[in-house]
This record gives C-alpha cells, structure tokens and sequence, in this order.
C-alpha cells in the first residue's frame, strides 16, 4: 500500500508541473514583460515630466491589479493582455469633477505623438494599445490620504461619480495571504520582476487557473462573469498554504463552495479586505442570473476538480484539462509532456538504465531490482 | 573424443520457479496454475501519469508467454488507427521472437512485466499524440512462406 501512495504523490507533482506550465503559456512572455516595462517607464516619464501640465500634481504612475499580483492570463478570443496603472495625483477629489480629471490625464497623453494614435477612452481609464502584445489602461486617480495610506478616489465616465480603491494595500494582504513578502510600493519604478514559475506561490498559479477557467466558461456570456478581483479575493480568503497548486486550488474551490451553502440561497457578499471605505466587490452579483451562474459555475468546477485529482492516464488528464483551460495552452502543454516522459525513458532505455519498481510496475530510471532488458516491439 | 562444440540445451526455468520470481517481485498479482499453465493476473501503472492496467500473463513451458490487458480494454487511435504491435486478439507483441530476446531460460517478472510495463507507456502515448515512439518491427507477411505468425506461435 505504501508503494501505491508514494506513486499517487509522484501523479500529484507531475500534474502539479503541467498545471504550472498552464500557467506559464497564460502569463506575459519574458520578452512582453520586458517590453511593458519600457512602454510603463516611457508613459511615467511623459506624465510626470516637468513640462507636463499634471506637474503641479506630482504624478506618480504605478501598476496595479494582475501584473503586480503576478496573476496576469492571456484573454480568450483577443491578442493582447490587459495591464492597468493607476496615475495617482496630488489633488484633492473635491476640487475637482471626475470628467475633469480623466481629460487632464487624456490631454497630456494626446500630445504625444504616438501615444495620441494608440489611445482609446475606457470608462475609467485611458487606454493605450500595443497590437498584439497588450493595452496599458491607465486609471487617473486622487489621493485620499485623509481616509488612509495608499486610499484612492477613482472616476467614473458611465457615473460621473467616484469610486474608493486601495490597490497597493490590497497587494500587500494578497501577497501576505500567498505567504511571500511584500515589496514596498511606495515608488512607482521599476516594476517587479516577473516571477518564474519556480518561485511563484502557488496561491498565484490557483488564481491564474481560476480566472482561466471563468474566461472559457463565461466565454459566451462575458457580462455575467465574476470580476477576477472578487475570485483573486475568495481565493486568498480560503488558501491554506498548500505547497501544491493542484491542492491550492481544491481547497479554494471547496472553501467557496462550502460558504456558499452557508448562505443558504442568500448571495455571498465579498467584502475589500482593505478598503477602509466598506466595499463589496460582488456588486455584479446583485443581478440575480449573474449569482445564479457564479453558484453553478463553482460547483461544476469543484466537481471538475475533483474529477482531476482521481484521473489516470495522459487521455484523461488532457481532456479534463481542455475542457477546464481550453485547447490552447493545454494540447501544447500535455504534448510538451509527453515529449519530456518519452525522451526520458528513451535515454534510459539506450544507456540500459530503465528499471521498473517491484510491486506497481511503474518504470523509472531510480536503481532498480528489474532492469529493462533489451526488447524490440514486434507484430503489426 | 568429446566434442567440444556441442552444448547441452539448457533447461528452461521451471514453473515453480517464474511463480516464486513473480511472487518476489509482484506480489499482489495473483497466480492460477492449472495443468502446467500458469496464469497471472495483476495491476501495472506504465509511469507517473499513466493509468493503471490489469494484465494478464500465460505461461506454459515450450510456448511463448502470451500477453493481454483486461482492463481498461485496449481501443484503436486517433481516427481508428489499429494498435500497433499487437497479435491478434490484442496480445502484444513485446519482443523479436527471431532475435532472441526471450528464452525459456529468462524470468517472466524481469522480462515479460517490464516489456509489458514499456509497450503499455508507448500505448497511452500514442493514444494521446498519434505517434508510437517505442520502435520495433513490423513483420513482413509473405502469405506463401509465413501463413499465419499467430499461428506459428501457438
């Protein structure tokens, strides 16, 4: 019996390596990252510049959401990532009106020559586009120190109102919560480097693969997807520092599932665990079908997890995974895999090194009581 | 005058002794012996990510062991390919039989079990990729000089 455990262990670290090379072909390609960076230190540059009329104040640009979480996910259906700076200004949010404040913004950008042609309104951004590779969505914002370090008055061009945020305290706790230190982000530059998938904890690979899988199941209904803040959030709240993503994200899933079933029909309300302005970040589920679907979304995908977690064999490893992470990144990844496992046993196979352990059968290139002998497959 | 180049043929392993060997080496298989056949029964997972197989191994002296998997059941390939290296009935075919690569005088746990072990790793790869990667041969069917390789090794 002991021997059949320590095989379900060595199963759980190989699923554990394609599930973080799922994660891998998600995130920003070394050379992209690398390019965001000098894109972000050129826009910063140009918005703090002193010929710039935000001069008088003192803009600082620093990013915010998955690039600095290191969370980011290539979207489905579209080339480019999505990175957001928020713009921070000296400036008291009463002084000014919020339309005001994302024209101040827009009107610097647009006297540069070729951030003019690249930009495009959001609601409460102002983007830049990169074709193919990403868009700096660049979020204006007011310092509201008078409510707490870090704490932020956003606009809104749908509203013309405000909205709170404290983005660099909520990377702080979301890096707490992944058990690793949290780099001081009071200056803006540069960015962090981006974590290799060797260091990156394994709360950040179950975020990736949970925001992946909202991509590929809301796919077609996008607008009742749930916001990657509230699934980064509940992720965090339910981790319980387990060393294997597959395991991270098991207990993410069942953690959620289970606080569902406490509310007993009533919605889940997702509060900021940093805004010290009382904030629920569920505020799509307060249309009732959006809920509706988040709830059977989690329990299809627990179930699906489950269903992982007991599979054998690369055919059904990979189809679990194409229907979870669709078939692109998943077939390059299994592929890769398979590539790795045959070259290994291979190499082994020649230099007369391939055993298989007594009792399961399992081959491996560990010293062995049984050697593989020399056999030529024959037959049609 | 003794003649320096004839050789004793070697006798083969005796039954006790495969079912010992295989006792030793897979001891949750489990073992029928029935009228100098013996039939083992048993669970092999290939590698890490492969599934577990239950095979089953026929061995009777003077004949060649004859392998087949129970479960799961074998099944062709990427649009119907028919599973490569295999005998009719879906036995597999694990070794040259003109190459010498098995005799009577090997053990069944050291030769048979880990060939089985590699050609059901190469199974599940190809399942998946469509391409058989373990090599091997493909005999050649001559219907005037070899009528039937089942057959022969019946």
């Amino acid at each position: 019996m002991q021997s059949v455990r320590r095989t379900d262990a060595l199963f759980l670290t190989r699923l554990d390596k394609i599930l973080e090379n799922i994660c891998r072909k998600l995130q920003l390609t070394v050379t992209q990252y690398n390019l965001a960076e000098s894109h972000y230190q050129a826009v910063g540059k140009w918005l703090e510049d002193k010929s710039s009329i935000l001069a008088p104040y003192r803009p600082i640009l620093y990013p915010q959401g998955s690039l600095p979480m290191g969370t980011t996910n290539k979207p489905i259906g579209k080339e480019e990532y999505d990175l957001d700076f928020v713009c921070e200004l000296l400036i008291d949010w009463w002084t000014i009106c919020p339309i005001d404040l994302l024209s101040k913004v827009e009107y610097r950008i647009r006297q540069h020559e070729d951030y003019a042609k690249r930009m495009e309104r959001g609601n409460r951004c102002i983007k830049l586009i990169y074709a193919h590779d990403f868009h700096l969505d660049i979020v204006p914002a007011c310092s509201n120190s008078v409510l707490g370090e870090g704490q932020i008055r956003i606009p809104d061009r749908e509203t013309k109102g405000w909205k709170d945020s404290n983005s660099r305290a909520y990377i702080q706790w979301f890096n707490s919560e992944a058990k690793v230190s949290s780099r001081n982000l009071d200056h803006a530059e540069p960015l962090p480097l981006q974590e290799t998938l060797e260091q990156k904890p394994p709360l950040k690979c179950a975020v990736q693969l949970l925001k992946r899988h909202r991509d590929v199941a809301f796919k077609n209904k996008p607008d009742l997807a749930p916001a990657s803040i509230v699934l980064s959030t509940l992720a965090a709240m339910h981790y319980q520092g387990q060393e294997s993503v597959g395991e991270a994200v098991a207990a993410i899933l069942q953690g959620i599932a289970i606080t569902i079933a406490r509310q007993q029909g009533k919605r889940l309300q997702v509060w900021n665990p940093v805004n010290n302005v009382p904030e629920d970040l569920g505020e799509r589920w307060e249309n009732p079908k959006a809920y509706h679907e988040f709830v059977v979304w989690i329990r299809e995908f627990n179930r699906l997890w489950l269903e992982l977690s007991a599979a054998k064999g690369y055919a059904d490893i990979s189809k679990l995974l194409v229907t979870l992470f669709d078939e692109q990144p998943t077939r390059d990844v299994i592929h890769d895999a398979i590539r790795l496992d045959e070259q290994h046993i291979a190499q082994n196979r020649v230099n007369g090194q391939l055993g298989i352990k007594p009792q399961i059968g399992t081959l491996t290139s560990q010293p062995s009581s049984i050697v593989v002998p020399k056999n030529t497959f024959y037959g049609q | 005058m003794v003649n320096n180049k004839f050789q004793f043929p070697k006798c083969p392993i005796s039954l006790m002794e495969q079912m010992v060997v295989m006792k030793k080496f897979f001891p949750n298989f489990q073992v029928r012996w029935r009228k100098n056949i013996i039939t083992w029964i048993g669970e092999i997972q290939p590698y890490e990510l492969c599934r577990q197989y239950r095979i089953k191994i026929i061995h009777q002296l003077h004949r060649d062991p004859e392998v087949s998997v129970l479960k799961p059941q074998l099944s062709t390939g990427i649009n119907g390919k028919a599973i490569p290296h295999t005998y009719p009935g879906n036995r597999l075919c694990l070794y040259h039989p003109k190459k010498q690569e098995w005799s009577h005088q090997m053990h069944i746990a050291k030769t048979i079990v880990p060939w089985t072990a590699l050609w059901l790793f190469y199974y599940e790869t190809w399942q998946a990729t469509g391409e058989w990667l373990g090599g091997g041969e493909h005999p050649v069917l001559n219907k005037r000089k070899s009528p039937s390789l089942f057959n022969s090794l019946k």
